[in-house]
């Protein structure tokens, strides 16, 4: 770098000393610099070197100094060749070369070079500036990573014209809809949407290109052999170098098991006979079962979005519960009277929680009451019976009392029995009189296999319950702990006068747990759920008979 | 509430008093109905081997505490017989009075720790100990 | 305390308190045995709901008061026993094998009915 800012006038020792200042600004800028510099001689050798070319080279200013030019390269050939065309054409740009650091480490470069002269015109050498493109090679790597990805995704990833065309389509896309790339390549995106969804299509788009953004949405697609998909779809758009939006790139996911697996989880909660409701923060019904839907007398629809308060013969009451829940996470045994529209009234205990997401974000409560209106007539049936009791017995008169005593003390205790906290987290549903089932999912570690225990066991009692169905097809594993676990628990319903019905153990796990000592054949096991739901309808079946007996000490 | 119970065991009566007064004090630590019936159910079985065996000793109930949980710890302890091999009386289904064997056993299985100490012609001693969850 | 023991009809029915010392539970075994032949009963209902603990001399002492029972010509249902109950019994180890149990006295009257119905069934 030259300055001549040589003015009349001034002195000797000014100008040398403007120059002096001019050449150590141009210094510092060099220094500065992140891109490794050098000056090269025309024998190619260093003539002068930055800070950065010491880094990227890991030798000392001075050994740099001097040395070949060529030395530092993963390739000494292709850099001598450089510097000559750079005194032979004047300069060179993007010139590729590794610089090879002293410990081994590699550097892309790209060299921009250019000669330099005195003020007669005399090249005196080449100035030559690297770029490290370490980074943007990575990145190139990365887009072609990407790619690749995109190529051995399970998901469907299709893009389209804001049209509907179709540009790309990957292997998912192949697998899920059963067209290969190139038939589908150019055509409209239509073949893969069933007739009545079109529009649904058609105003995503329009949305899309209006720079709308577009929630994940779930929906049908049919594939080419007719059947039907669920999936749920992100759609996000594609912007061209100056930000218009395109096209759509679209990441479709089959979700037909998942689908399966929440209806399953939804008509078990529909059939429980209990009514059930979620409540967002602010109080509105978010969701509601059958069970709701019948003791409140009012359409789902018009239910999810009022105040649950509305409900009840106490509204302040109801609102006061789930603020409850929301401030402790839980409220058990929480008493309440639904007033169905057409004026009856229900006593129910509720029990509640919170939900959360993923994230541990308090969604909303889930709420479960229980119908207490039986439970009360059957006391007040209970105390009738024994008073029939009473005017029946001809002998020991004196211990009489004591057994009123006795009777009284037992519904004492029921009652203070039905404060203990009730898990809601793994649901006990009551699909018929006298039939309990219990659809475990997820681990089952031994905390959690002891407390469903409790809570089956409790039910059995709480809803006089003869048979429990306990489905363990959602348990992904299962040891011979557990086995035994489950085979205390049959025990200890048996003890109650109950039968545990177990299904959803596959024949491999019931040949593995036999084989290591588990006696299975303590447990009733029937294949799966529908099996042990019919099973346990034959073992309720004698109740048409029983019905038919006049017996001494049936309270009618 | 005190911190430690005594409670003399002569009798059959006293092997109720001694299981009521344990599940006061565990209902009193806040353990589950569940685990109530399982101290009340231990502390009977060690009680009534005093009975059965040693005639006559006593139950001390007592409040464990470690880094803020709470326990229940039960010693049943006579100046009886004593037990000559207690490997054996520790297996299920040993007894020597025609019983089901499953009283010390079963206990060590329902309590989170269990320990026996005896000598012939000293006595026994059972120190068993539960913690609230 | 003595357990009482109310006749209902062809059966007997036992209501047990929660203060149930060893020397009651034997006394109710043998007030069974006595008035079961007394009254020529067909079954015997134990109702133990009040029971907070059935320990090993328990379940020993019911096992064999059913099998008494029976050589008697008459059955036995225990009901009641309580959901913790149930569980601390297993975990000891404790169970009742051949002794027909019942959610609770009605379900146990209903049980003896089927039962003793089946027997004169089988008699004729
Ligand atoms: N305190 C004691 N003093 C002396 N011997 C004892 C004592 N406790 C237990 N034993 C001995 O240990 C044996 C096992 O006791 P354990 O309580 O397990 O069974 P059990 O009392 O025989 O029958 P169960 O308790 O099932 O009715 C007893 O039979 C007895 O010989
Ligand atoms: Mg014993």
């Amino acid at each position: 770098m030259q300055r001549s800012d040589d003015r009349a006038g001034r002195s000797r020792q000014r100008r040398a000393q403007d120059e002096l200042q001019a050449s150590q600004y141009a210094r510092s800028l060099i220094e500065a610099s992140l891109d490794p510099l050098v000056t090269i001689s025309p024998d190619g050798k260093i003539t002068d070197v930055n800070e950065a070319t010491i880094r990227v080279t890991g030798v000392a200013r001075e050994q740099l100094v001097g040395s070949d030019f060529s030395n530092y390269f993963t390739e000494p050939k292709k850099a001598r060749e450089g510097y000559q065309q750079v005194f032979a054409k004047g300069s060179v740009t993007d010139y590729a070369l590794t610089i090879r650091h002293g410990d081994g480490k590699l550097t892309d470069v790209l060299y921009n070079a250019s000669v330099y002269k005195d003020g007669r015109g005399t090249v005196l050498g080449v100035f030559a500036a690297a770029r490290d493109i370490t980074a943007q090679k990575k990145a190139g790597e990365e887009r072609s990573r990407l790619a690749a990805i995109v190529d051995s995704s399970a998901d469907a990833i299709i893009g389209k014209t804001l049209n509907g065309v179709v540009t790309s389509w990957n292997k998912g896309a192949e697998l899920m809809f059963g067209y290969a790339a190139s038939e589908v390549i150019g055509k409209h995106i239509s073949i893969v949407i069933p007739p009545q969804l079109r529009d649904e299509e058609r105003s995503i788009l329009e949305r899309l290109s209006q720079g709308h953004s577009i929630q994940p949405y779930e929906t049908t697609r049919v594939r080419r052999d007719g059947g039907l998909i669920d999936v749920s779809v992100t759609v996000s758009p594609v912007r061209d170098a100056d930000g218009n939006i395109v096209g759509a790139s679209k990441i479709a996911r089959d979700i037909t098991a998942q689908k399966q697996a929440s209806q399953y989880a939804r008509s078990l909660i529909e059939a429980s006979l209990d009514p059930l409701v979620t409540i967002s923060p602010d109080g509105k019904i978010t969701d509601v079962n059958e069970a709701t839907i019948r003791v409140t007398g009012v359409a789902r629809d018009q239910l999810v979005g009022s105040d649950f308060s509305n409900y009840f013969t106490e509204p302040d009451k109801a609102r006061e519960g789930y603020r409850q829940v929301f401030a402790q996470g839980s409220v058990t045994d929480y008493p309440l009277t639904i007033r169905h529209k057409d004026g009856e009234l229900t006593d129910v205990l509720y029990n509640a929680s919170v939900y959360k997401d993923v994230g541990g974000n308090v969604l909303g409560v889930f709420a479960a009451a229980r119908d207490i209106t039986d439970q009360k007539k059957a006391e007040t049936e209970l105390q009738k019976a024994h008073s029939e009791l009473e005017l029946r017995v001809q002998e020991r008169t004196a211990e009489l009392a004591t057994a009123n005593e006795s009777l009284q003390g037992e519904i004492a205790e029921r009652r203070r029995a039905e404060q203990v906290i009730r898990e809601l987290s793994t649901p006990v549903l009551q699909v018929r009189d006298g039939m309990l089932i219990l659809p475990i999912i997820g681990i089952l570690d031994s905390q959690r296999a002891r407390q469903l225990t409790e809570q089956l066991l409790r039910a059995i009692r709480d809803n006089r319950a003869r048979v429990a169905v306990v489905d363990i097809t959602g348990v992904p594993a299962v040891d011979s702990k557990i086995a035994n676990h489950l085979l205390q628990t049959a025990e200890a319903a048996r003890l109650m006068g109950a039968t545990v019905v177990l299904t959803g153990l596959s024949p491999e796990v019931a040949q593995a747990l036999v084989s290591i000592g588990v006696d299975l054949s303590r447990l009733t096991t029937v294949g799966d759920l529908q099996g042990g739901i019919a099973d346990a309808d034959r073992r309720l079946g004698y109740k048409v008979t029983r019905e038919g007996e006049t017996a001494l000490g049936r309270r009618a | 509430m005190k911190d430690e119970v005594r409670v003399t065991i002569k009798s059959d009566v006293d092997v109720v008093a001694a299981r009521q007064e344990g599940r006061a004090l565990a209902a009193h630590l806040g353990f589950s109905t569940g685990d109530l019936a399982l101290i009340a159910t231990a502390i009977s079985e060690v009680a009534r081997n005093i009975v059965n065996y040693a005639k006559q000793g006593e139950i001390i109930l007592k409040v464990a505490e470690k880094d803020g949980r709470y326990g229940i710890v039960v010693v049943a302890r006579d100046q009886g017989p004593g037990i000559a091999d207690v490997a054996r009386a520790m297996q299920d289904g040993h007894s020597t009075s025609g019983g089901l064997g499953l009283g010390l056993p079963g206990s060590k299985r329902v309590m989170d720790d269990f320990d026996i100490v005896s000598e012939v012609d000293k006595g026994t001693t059972v120190t068993m100990k539960k913690w609230a969850r | 305390m003595r357990v009482p023991i109310l006749k209902q009809g062809p059966y007997l029915i036992a209501s047990v308190q929660s203060a149930l010392t060893d020397a009651d539970l034997l006394q109710m075994r043998d007030d069974l045995a006595r008035l079961v032949g007394q009254h020529r009963s067909h079954g015997v209902v134990v109702d133990v709901t009040a029971l907070d603990v059935l320990d090993s001399f328990a379940a020993r002492t019911l096992r064999t008061m059913a099998y008494a029972i029976r050589l008697r010509g008459a059955q036995m249902v225990i009901v009641g026993i309580q959901p913790e109950v149930a569980f601390a019994m297993v975990q000891l180890g404790l169970s009742l094998p051949g002794v027909d149990t019942a959610l609770d006295l009605e379900e146990g009257l209903a049980l003896l009915n089927r039962k003793t119905s089946e027997d004169h069934a089988s008699e004729g």
